[in-house]
């Protein structure tokens, strides 16, 4: 099982300008969280703090126990093998093939047998589908290719930590998505804690169990998907819906002036659309375990479900399935924690649908659910899946 | 973790002197950890002896002519001819051998190591290799360091041979010297400390052009012109330090070995 990751306080600066302020979230042992923000809000900064590569001024960094910004350098190497990072650009060794590569951190740790390396380094060079390409240099390949090599090397020693930075930038959407299902897969099967940074939406909405997103040199937040893709927050929705209108502006933040043309109603590009709401989560390929990060998480957020934002606690309860609504003790009619939201609720847990297979309602059932066809607010496009959770909650509230 | 860093004149390089000291600190007790990098080591060491003989070998002939060439007109005019042998060996192995070695480790074998590392730093492979629990300190610089050491030692050894040849010809050849008397008086001043201080310093100098080359490696400015200009930066450093260590080695030295004629 893989390892929680609790971040404190943290801050870090390079000289005197702040590059993020009293960063505080804790990454749940065995889920998959990921990072958003604006280019050149530090994300990547903040993945390298958490490997201990920089050294935040202030805050903590634990994991099982040890502060990773205080503890020697000889304990910071020990907890270093935990982890598996994929740098943007793969960062792979320039005087080595794939094979050593991907082979360098079984050599440099493990007292494998060479058969023992090459069928563990096949089987992951399998897996992120580079058979054949052993035997190239780093510089004869494309940069998708490179960065597949970094995933496959980092996951080689099959780590409880895995960290991403930036796994779909120059990769085309087919491979974004297949290295999307890949590393759901791996969390099946390795159940390690996974983060990913990125600011690819789609990679956003679909893979993670938790989501955050830095903004302005602090965390504007983090929590359940639910939370942050039912949130009302002008920097996530102006980012979520990729809208040029809003607080983030082309040098980060915007100045008065553009601010104030923005009021005065200019405008032009592409029709917006709202694409907030909760879309399914990916699921592990047919066959592989079931993630128990992902049945951790229910377990917690259902447990924190008071806390949570009314949109987003109705995204939770719409996202269980029968099953689960035995488990917690909420069937029909009974589901009444959430004393706003009780009403809905309550009319819509009949006829419920498992939320993954996009199917229409069996017949005889009372018919598609007329809320999954609403129009949204803003221009006139039809908001899919049961994303309505937003605007029941906007209303009882 | 580092508390508010005070700056006045001058802090910024107080601060990198410290960090290219810790760096040859860590380098020495990375040296005796486990394991060690056996195969780096010999690459490393042929690397630096392949691009460092040739040219060492072409610029000591000329330096040890000048010196004999320097030394025979001047003990000529005081009519101290019988001595140009021994004033020639000594300064050619005490001073302008380490000193052209050095010059050559630093010169040939130290750039390639800073441009080597300095390029893998900014395509992140250092962190890679930190983020994969293995010390580039320990994986990259301690062999590098180590061979710019043994191949310096080596190095000097032929340097003083060929320093000393070189001069026997020219003084004997080009200047009319007496054979016998240039090989008798070797022995007249010099002695066997002479050549211990030589190889330390060589060893020591080594060490220097190591340290300096995979500190500036480490830690060039961003981008490719940063790679150029640590480049540079970790020659030019080098020379001065070596000047200064090289003064420094020779002051003691005089005073703690006697003489050999007093």
């Amino acid at each position: 099982m893989g390892v929680e990751v609790v971040v404190e306080g943290l801050s870090k600066s390079f000289g005197s300008q702040a590059i993020w302020r009293d960063v505080s979230l804790t990454l749940p042992a065995g889920e998959i969280s990921v990072l958003l923000g604006p280019s050149g809000t530090g994300k990547s900064v903040f993945l390298k703090s958490l490997v201990g590569l920089l050294t935040p001024e202030r805050g903590k960094i634990l994991i099982n126990g040890v502060d990773l910004c205080r503890c020697s350098e000889s304990k910071l190497y020990e907890i270093r093998k935990l982890f598996g990072v994929l740098f943007q650009d793969g960062a792979l060794f320039g005087s080595m093939n794939l094979f050593d590569n991907v082979a360098f951190p079984l050599r440099e740790h493990t007292r494998k047998t060479e058969a023992e390396i090459r069928r563990i380094v096949l089987e992951k060079m399998e897996m992120v589908e580079l058979v054949g390409a052993e035997r190239k240099l780093p510089g004869e390949i494309s940069g998708g290719m490179r960065k597949r090599a970094g995933l496959a090397r980092a996951l080689v020693l099959d780590p409880e930590i895995i960290l991403c930075d930036e796994p779909d930038s120059g990769l085309d959407p087919v491979r974004t998505a297949n290295l999307s299902q890949l590393l759901i897969d791996l969390n099946a099967q390795i159940d390690a804690t996974i983060l990913i940074v990125t600011h690819n939406i789609t990679v956003a909405r679909t893979v993670p169990d938790n989501l955050g997103m830095l903004f302005r040199r602090e965390l504007v937040m983090f929590g359940p998907r639910e939370m942050l893709l039912t949130s009302d927050n002008p920097v996530v929705v102006q980012f979520i819906n990729g809208r040029r209108v809003g607080p983030i502006g082309m040098s980060e933040e915007k100045d008065q002036a553009a601010v104030a043309a923005e009021l005065a109603g200019h405008q032009s590009g592409p029709p917006d659309e709202d694409v907030r709401g909760i879309v399914p989560q990916l699921e592990p390929t047919p066959g592989l375990p079931r993630r128990q990060g992902a049945l951790r998480r229910k377990d917690r957020v259902m447990r924190d479900l008071h806390a949570l934002p009314a949109a987003a606690r109705q995204g939770v309860l719409d996202s269980l399935t029968d099953e689960d609504r035995a488990r917690y003790g909420m069937l029909a009619g009974v589901g009444a924690p959430v004393a706003p939201a009780a009403q809905p609720v309550s009319a819509v847990v009949p006829e419920w649908q498992p939320r993954h297979g996009h199917l229409p309602a069996p017949p005889g059932a009372a018919g598609p659910d007329p809320s999954d066809q609403r129009p949204v607010r803003r221009r006139g496009r039809w908001r899919f899946g049961r994303g309505g959770g937003n605007q029941r909650g906007g209303r009882s509230a | 973790m580092s508390s508010p860093t005070p700056s006045f004149p001058g802090a910024a390089a107080l601060r990198e002197t410290g960090r290219l000291f810790a760096l040859g600190i860590d380098v020495g007790r990375a040296t005796f950890k486990r394991p060690f990098q056996v195969r780096e080591f010999i690459q490393q060491c042929w690397f630096i002896a392949s691009v460092t003989i040739l040219p060492t070998a072409l610029v000591s002939i000329p330096f040890g002519a000048v010196i004999a060439l320097q030394l025979g007109s001047l003990t000529k005019q005081i009519g101290a001819q019988s001595f140009t042998g021994a004033a020639s060996v000594l300064a050619i192995i005490q001073q302008a051998s380490p000193i052209v070695t050095a010059l050559l480790i630093a010169g040939a074998g130290g750039s390639a190591i800073c441009a080597d590392l300095g390029s893998r730093t900014i395509r992140e492979e250092i962190d890679a290799m930190r983020v994969l629990g293995v010390s580039p300190v320990q994986r990259l610089v301690v062999p590098r360091v180590l061979a710019a050491m043994l191949v310096g030692l080596l190095l000097n050894g032929m340097v003083s041979v060929v320093g000393v040849l070189g001069g026997y010809f020219f003084n004997v050849v080009m200047q009319g010297g007496t054979p016998g008397a240039y090989l008798a008086s070797f022995s007249a001043l010099a002695q066997l400390p002479d050549l211990w201080i030589s190889e330390i310093k060589a060893l020591l100098f080594g060490f220097i052009a190591g340290i300096v080359a995979a500190y500036r490696g480490l830690n060039p400015a961003p981008g490719p012109k940063g790679v150029g200009d640590a480049v540079n930066q970790s020659v030019v450093i080098t020379f001065l330090l070596l000047f200064l260590v090289n003064f420094v080695l020779t002051a003691i030295y005089l005073q703690v070995v006697p003489p050999k004629v007093s």
